[in-house]
This record gives C-alpha cells, structure tokens and sequence, in this order.
C-alpha cells in the first residue's frame, strides 16, 4: 500500500544510477537522474522517471566509482518501483537496443539477460492447467530453429471449435509470436487417441502447424514460454519444450505432413512445412564447408573429367571401387574426388586411403567436410573442387562391369547434341536392371509426382532396356553432365529430404534450359542401391515427392504427355 | 644365376598338417634341387588356433630352421576379415609384403594360397613387378565359396554347383547378397592379376570357368609327389577286409557316414575293420569336434582310431589295410590320400563326386558309392569283398602316379613360358623396387 502511493507519487525507487551487466559484453544502466558513463551509447530511452542506456563497456574507461551490481539485484531494486507500462516500455527500450546483437557472438548470455528481464517485467500468470480435463488444454510439443529466426512449431490444443484461444509463444529474449488463432488446423489422431483413454472428448481439428520467423535471432534453447488466453478471459502461462536444432532432428519433425494424404494438410505443407524445410536446408547447408582437402598421388589437374563421388557411412565401399577403377586407363586420367559426408569417420578414411593409395597407385583426392551436409551439398561441394570439362556424379556403391565405361559415356555424351544429363544402363547384383532412365508417375492417391525406373528388376537384356533413348531423367548415381552446366544451373537443388529427387530435380532444369536428358544402354555398372542407408529408411520420400510436385507441376505434365507411356510404346515389345 | 621362384602358402605343415600345405613344401624341396630356378618358400603363421612361433616386433617376416630360404609371414587372426578374405590393416602389403618383394624380387611368384593372407598380395606383385608372371594354384573353391571354399549349402548340407549373391545370401542370412556380390568382385579383381591358374583336378577348373575365370587362363596340372616304393599287397589267401581312412577329420570328409557304415557292416560282414588315421580333430570348432569324437567314441569293436600320423609313415600304414576309403561329402579337388593309395598299390572306395569320381575310375582302380549314403557305402564294401578277383583286378588297373620331377619340369617350361609372355609389358613401377645392397 506505501509502495503503491509511493509510485503514485513518484516517490521512492533508487535515484542514483546502478550498472548491471546485461551479457558478456553489454551493460545495462538505470538513473533517475545522471548519466554514467561506461562506454558508448548503444541504446537509451525513457521508462517513467527512470532513464535507461544500454552501454558497450569499454575496458580502458571502467565506470569510474560507479558499483556494478548483478542483473538480478538491479531488478529487485527496480521493478517495485515501477508500473505495469514502465515495465513494459523498459522492456521494449533493451530489446530494440539490443536485437541484431542477438545472432553475434555472446548471444547466449545475452539471452540469458533478456530471459530475466522477461519474467521480471512482464506480468506473472498462473501456470496452465496439466490436467486433461481442463477445457483448454494447450501442448505445444515441437519447436524447432530451421534458422536463427525462424522456427517451425507443431502443438495442439482442445480448445472447442468456434470460441478459440488465443496462443503466443515468447522466446526466452521475450520476443512474441501468435501461434493459435492464425495456424492451420487438422486432426491429430494421436492426442484424440490419449485424450479419449482418459476420459475426454478432443474437438476436431485439434492439431495445428505453423512456420514463423522472429524479428531477431533467438540462440538459446531453454526458456520458451506459451501464453494462452481462453475466451473466458483467463490466462495462462505454461513452459514450452527444448528448442530443437540438430537439423536431422528438426527435419524429422516436419515430415509428418507429407506421409498424411489429407487435403486439409495441404495448408500445412505449402505454407509452413516446406518454407520451414526450405529455411533449414539452405541454413544447414550454407553451414557446411570442406575443411581438408587431401590428395592420395598426383591428382591431375587438367583432367577431361572429374568423378565426384559423396561417402555417407559406408567409407568402407572405397576398397571396392578403386580395386576394380586402378587398372582402367581411362580413371588414372580423371580427377577422382570423394567428398567425405560423414566427418566423424574421417580419422578412419584416412588410415584407409593411404595405404589403399599405395597399394593400388590410383591418385584420387579426399574432401572432407565441416559436417554432414546430405547427398546435394556434399555434390555440390566436390564439384566446386572439381576442374574437368565433365563431371561424372557417382555414388560409393556403384562398380563397373568392366573398363572402358567412363570413355565411352564421354564419346556419347559428346557425340549428342543438345544433351543434358547421360545416365547408363545400372544392374542390381543379381544382374537385373535398376536404372535404364527414369520417369515421372503420379501416385495414384497423392497424385504427387514420384520418380519411378524403367524395368526396374526386369531382365539385362530386355529388348526395350537395350535401346539407348532420351528420357525425362536419370539417375544421380551415375550421372555424365557439362560441369558448366552444372555449375550455371546452380548445382542440385539443395530442399529435397535425404537424398532423393534432387537427380530429377536437375534434369527437370537441364530440359528447362533446352537439354535432353538422355540414357545409354550399352554401358553396364552395377548399383547396389541405397547401401549407404543400411538402417535408415527412406521415409522422406513422400515429402520429396510433394516438394517436386509443388515446383514443376506443369512441365512435368507436359512432359509426360509428350513422352510415350512406357506401357504402351512399342519399345515394350520384348524380343 | 639361378631365377627365382616365390612360393607362398597358407600355412606350413610343420605347424598344422595338411594336402596342400604338405604338397607345397613338396614342391619347393623338388624345386631347391633345380639348377634353374631357386625357391623360395613363404608359409602363413599366425594367432589361430594352431601352434605360433611368436613374431618380432615389426617384422612379421621370420626364418624358418635354418633354411635361408623359407619364411613365415605371421598375420593376426583379428585382422583377417575372413569375408573379403583380405588383411584389413593394408600396411602388410604396402610396407612390409612390399619390403620383401623389392629385396627377393622373384621372376616368377607361384601362389598356393592367399588365404589368412589375403588377395591384396596378388595385387601388389602386378604393381610392383609387372614382368613377374603369377602362378595361383587352386586347392578348393575358396575364392567362389564363402563355406571354407566347398561349395557345400549350410542347413541342407546340400552339394552347390554355382554361387550367385542370391545362393549364397541363403546359405549365411548374415551377409546380404549386396555383400557377397561384393566379395565376388574383389576377389575377381585380385584374382585378374594371375596370369595362369593351375587346376589339379579337370571338375574343379570346370567350376571356376562356371565362375567367370576365363578358360585360356586355367590349366590342368595334377600335384606332382615323390613317388616311394610299392609296399606289398597283404598275403592273397587273406579276404580282403580291411579299410583305411587317411586324412583330417573334418565333417567335410565324410567320417560320419563311414561310421554309420560300419555300424551296418559290423551285423552283416563282421570281419570287415576300419582304421582311421585321422588329423586336426583338434582344430574344428567345439561343437563339431564334439560331434566327431561322440561317433569315434561310439563306434563299434569294428574300428580303430589310430590318431594323426607323419607324411612319412603313410606307406606304413597303408601296408595294413586293402582299400582305402575316401567318402568326403565335398566335391574334392585332386584328393592326395588317392595318389598315396595308388602309389601303394591300394585300390580306392570313394564318393560318386567331383574330383574324386575323376580320380578313380569305377570297376578299373577303384569304386563309387553314392555321396553322403552310409548304406550304399556298406553295400559297396560288401560287394568288393565278394566279389571273387576284383581287388586284384583293381589293383591291376591303379594308373601311374604323376611323378613330381615330371610335375617340376612341365612347372619350369610353364614359367619360362609366362616369363617369355610377360617380358616388356613392364612399364614404371609405381611402387618403385628398390636396389637392395
């Protein structure tokens, strides 16, 4: 009640300054009255009575005389004395000074800093609920960073359909973002599913997505908050989960979308989940680089063609490929480039490759880089390391028939006009065909665009398989194209999930540029696919084939009326 | 001087008898006393089960007695990756199996084996020496079969005749075919250095042309023995009931149904005995060696376990029985224990298979019972004994033995052959030879 008239009044509060560090390198400054002096001026502005800068402490000129105090103790002092809106003015006047040093080094504990002034300038609200009975009830189960802004959210919340809640999230620096209303919703069977075992009705469309992007970075983890407001008018609070950042992990979040064919998802994909996916691919891969590049021999450096070969897991496949490359002409002329994908094997692929160098003579180079980066940045990275007129995009599990083949892919693909990608005829172990070209094939539910191989598991020498021919695409695993080209068209696109789409992806833009994409019959290798992927199944696949769908829809279209239906061309006449 | 002849083995038989073992040390002792060529004779030792002369620390090259010219090479047992049947730790190419190539450089290496080795070997003598020919002879189906090389199914314990990823996938679920083709593949690459493969039986060269080795590059060429003087016949007034087993004891050679046959014949020929001279019982893995000495154990009066045996007391042996039986349940390769037994004057009784049926020709030197069929086994048996003359007619028809200084002399012409055929497709080696002082 003193305190309160005291406020009234203007009285009370601390008049001298007091200095509290706000993170390792910014210092927070409260005075009613003078100014003090610790470095230059980042921010300042005007809460009450009391004034407020945000210094950059200068080491050769400490805030002489003037006691530092914790941040903790400088806000017990204070907020007493302070109203709701000078709290929030207070607020408002350190973020705006502070934001863009957010994503700098000494974010963290700049977070940290602004994660106290948070919960001690804003209003305190009662925890929600944890009871399932409770009407409105709110998870927000996902928070994912797929860049240092902007974060993908997946929650849900039994909130009954026609009266919704309104939902925020605030970050622990208390930047605020309107999750419910506003994101899509849709049925989560799931939480339906729990709800109803402990005796409560779920209303529909419980689940809701969304991607959002903050107006400043947000490095720390820990502190989220979601604030609900029920259409009663009550408020809660209630701690939000860990961030997620590890990017396998995050992507692992937004697949679900795709494996579900239910249209009232389709807002989900194309507004939240794919540009989220899009903003982590590019964030992951814009965070990979080569940082060793080691050659085994002379490795030439004019070469006609240079092979880029990604290792994912399985180092081991190099034995296997240079004991069968070593005694072929034409790959001792090459420029043989492995990009190591998995940079914690790298200790190990070096014990490996010297000796497997001295042993067999064939030069070849080792690019090792800074972290996984997937099937894409790990090509694209090799081929920036690359200096052939060719590339030969190959995978760690494919093996040649027998010598010769890299020749006579480079007398076709220069002997044909106007030609974009040349894949060659790819065999299983068992001698059946797994590449001969591929199409495209809408799944017959989705009616999303798959890639599919022609004759895949049918015979070596079926009749239709022996016809070299254009084709709307081939394969990544062995894949001949102009490294210009390569480069101009900017590489494979780097948003396809795992390792998938991003071949046909390619192609799509060669025969955009005016290329056709063609398959060679008469050269053998054998692939022993998806080696790489022993335990990992390629469930991205669905959410490769939306994101394919959403790109190139129409020429895919057109393409495929213009190509002859593999079921019904004359091709298929075996003999 | 002399050139000189690099012979390597997958073991010694000093350390751990065998055919092969004990014929390639046959062959370098003919070979020593050769004015052209000088031998010499690595033999594989290591950590396995059997007995091990420790190594010296970075040298896994030892002399072996005081025979300048024969050496050990001592691979680990936990380096051996038994599946791509390669040494994982390269270096034992590149450093040290290199370090002795460039000091002996041989103008011919003669492979008996790779196994606990590894193929890399071959490899390496085409890079470093491209003029030297290589000689591999086949003993067994190693490199086609991951099943100790005899092509014999795991679960059914089926006979094979081919191997594809897939076959092979179903006899070790463990390995993928993905796996096996790619086995299948580095082994063959290795193997594309060879320049001649030696084939001791015609069956065994036809399954490696079934798997892919070209024809020209595979030749028939029987293991060549010191021949030794025919022991006698037992006295002719005698029926002739006695069988020998000759060889090592494991479940591939057919003990067991021999067994069972005489459980049979112990009831309808009482007079019939067999004695086992068999080896290494000790070596097989605990369940099968349990298995083999159960049914030793429980074999009737009819049966004489008489242990393992020296190369040289063979003739001795022999002396005591009239047939010697050979009722392996694998294909075979060139059996020695049927060279032995024809040097003796000792018709043979063996499986109606692969190198054994090409060995002994039935009704003329020996006879044939149906594989793996103990009861046949026992009728066969029963037949030859009263049979009035057939032992003496098949002993009359037992065929000379290929002698080893014909076996050396056709080997020489073969070399000087390969080194005439190699000569000048030397380039550079990359793993360049250095002059050793």
């Amino acid at each position: 009640m003193i305190a309160a008239i005291r406020r009234l009044l203007g009285r009370g509060g601390p008049r001298g300054p007091i200095v509290a560090p706000l993170s390792d390198f910014l210092m927070l400054v409260v005075s009613r009255r003078r100014r003090v002096d610790v470095g230059p001026v980042q921010g300042s502005g005007r809460a009450g009575r009391y004034r407020v800068w945000i210094q950059r402490p200068d080491a050769e000129r400490p805030a002489a005389g003037v006691p530092v105090s914790k941040l903790e103790d400088l806000l017990d002092e204070l907020v007493p004395h302070l109203s709701q809106g000078d709290r929030e003015r207070m607020f408002e006047i350190v973020f705006e000074s502070v934001k863009s040093n957010l994503g700098e080094p000494g974010g963290s504990s700049l977070s940290h800093g602004m994660r106290l002034l948070r919960d001690r300038l804003h209003e305190d609200l009662p925890e929600l609920p944890a009871e399932p009975s409770e009407p409105h009830l709110m998870v927000l189960d996902v928070l994912a960073a797929v860049g240092g802004r902007a974060f993908w959210a997946f929650g849900w919340a039994s909130d009954p359909e026609g009266s919704p809640s309104r939902v925020e999230a605030v970050s622990p620096e208390g930047q605020r973002t309107e999750l419910l209303p506003g994101a899509p919703r849709f049925d989560r069977e799931d939480v339906t599913q729990s709800l109803a075992a402990a005796g409560v009705a779920s209303p529909r469309r419980n689940g809701f997505a969304k991607y959002f992007e903050l107006e400043a970075t947000s490095p720390a983890s820990e502190g989220w908050v979601t604030e609900l407001r029920a259409p009663s008018g009550a408020t809660f609070r209630t701690a939000g989960p860990t961030v997620k950042r590890d990017p396998q992990q995050v992507r692992e979040t937004m697949l679900w979308p795709f494996t579900v064919d239910r249209a009232e998802l389709e807002p989900v994909r194309r507004d939240h989940a794919f540009p989220a996916l899009l903003q982590l691919q590019e964030h992951a891969a814009g965070q990979v680089e080569v940082v060793a590049a080691v050659d085994y021999g002379t490795v030439p450096d004019t070469p006609d063609v240079s092979i880029v070969i990604p290792l994912y897991r399985r180092i081991d496949l190099i034995e296997h490929q240079i004991a069968q490359f070593w005694q072929d002409p034409e790959l001792g002329q090459a420029e043989l480039i492995y990009v190591l994908d998995s940079p914690e094997l790298a200790e190990q692929l070096s014990h490996l490759a010297g000796p497997l160098h001295e042993l067999y003579g064939l030069p070849f180079r080792i690019l090792t880089l800074s972290r996984n980066g997937g099937y894409a940045v790990a090509n694209n990275l090799g081929v920036a390391h690359a200096h052939g007129r060719l590339l030969l995009l190959l995978n760690s599990d494919v093996l040649p028939a027998r010598a010769g083949w890299l020749g006579r892919m480079r007398a076709f693909y220069d002997a044909t006009p106007e030609i974009g990608a040349l894949g060659p005829k790819l065999l299983f172990e068992d001698e059946s065909i797994q590449h001969a070209g591929m199409y495209f094939k809408r799944d017959p539910s989705t009616r999303w665009w798959e890639n599919q191989h022609y004759f895949k598991g049918f015979t070596r020498s079926l009749a239709p398989a022996n016809v070299s021919r254009s084709v709307p695409a081939t394969t990544g695993a062995c894949l001949m194209v102009e490294r210009a080209l390569f480069e101009g068209l900017g590489g494979f696109s780097t948003v396809y999930v795992q390792g998938g789409y991003e071949d046909s992806d390619f192609c799509l833009r060669l025969i955009e540029a005016g290329r056709r994409n063609w398959y060679v019959a008469d050269i053998e290798l054998y692939h022993l696919e998806a080696q790489s992927f022993f335990i990992e199944t390629r469930h991205a696949n669905p959410c490769n084939a939306w994101i394919q769908t959403h790109l190139w829809n129409e020429q895919i279209e057109a393409l495929m009326q213009a190509q002859p239906d593999p079921a019904n061309t004359p091709l298929l006449a075996v003999g | 001087m002399r050139r000189k002849v690099l012979y390597v083995a997958h073991n010694h038989p000093i350390v751990r008898p065998g055919g092969a073992e004990a014929y390639a040390l046959e062959l370098y002792e003919a070979m020593r006393a050769d004015a052209e060529f000088e031998p010499v004779f690595v033999a594989r030792v290591g950590s396995s089960p059997s007995v091990e002369p420790s190594a010296h620390a970075g040298a896994p090259f030892t002399v072996i007695g005081r025979d300048p010219n024969q050496y050990f090479i001592q691979t680990d047992w936990d380096g051996i990756d038994f599946f791509l049947e390669t040494y994982r730790d390269k270096r034992l190419y590149t450093t040290y199996i290199a370090d002795f190539l460039n000091t002996y450089k041989p103008d011919v290496v003669h492979f008996q084996h790779t196994h606990f080795i590894g193929y890399d070997f071959v490899t390496l003598v085409r890079r470093m020496l491209p003029e030297t020919p290589i000689v591999y002879t086949l003993h067994e189906y190693l490199p086609i079969c991951h099943r100790d090389g005899q092509m014999v199914r795991t679960g059914s314990e089926a006979l094979c005749t081919e191997a594809s990823p897939r076959r092979c996938n179903e006899c070790f679920p463990e390995w993928t075919p993905q796996w096996f083709f790619l086995r299948e593949r580095l082994i063959k690459a290795h193997l594309s250095n060879v320049d001649l493969f030696l084939c001791p039986s015609n069956y065994l060269l036809e399954r490696y042309v079934d798997w892919g080795i070209p024809r020209e590059k595979l030749q028939f060429e029987d293991y060549g023995r010191f021949t030794q003087t025919a022991i006698e016949p037992q006295p002719a007034e005698r029926r002739r009931t006695r069988l020998g087993f000759f060889g090592q004891l494991n479940p591939y050679k057919g003990v067991e149904s021999l067994l069972d046959a005489m459980r049979i014949l112990a009831v309808e020929e009482p007079d019939v005995h067999l004695y086992i001279h068999g080896a290494n019982v000790e070596l097989l893995p605990s369940t099968e060696r349990e298995r083999i000495i159960a049914a030793l154990d429980a074999a009737g009066n009819n049966v004489t376990y008489a242990g393992a045996y020296a190369p040289g007391q063979v003739a001795r042996l022999m002396a005591d029985v009239d047939w010697v039986v050979v009722p392996s349940r694998w294909w075979e390769n060139s059996p020695l224990v049927i060279q032995e037994a024809f040097m003796h004057g000792r018709p043979v009784i063996c499986s109606d298979i692969g190198g054994m049926a090409e060995k002994v020709t039935h009704g003329v030197n020996g006879l044939h019972f149906q594989v793996s069929n103990a009861a046949a086994l026992a009728a066969t048996v029963r037949s030859a004994l009263n049979t009035p003359g057939l032992w003496e007619r098949l002993a009359a028809g037992i065929p000379t033995i290929y002698g080893m200084d014909e076996h050396v002399s056709n080997l020489k012409r073969t070399y000087d052959h390969l080194i005439q055929q190699r000569a000048g497709t030397g380039h550079e080696p990359a793993l360049a030879a250095r002059t050793v002082a």
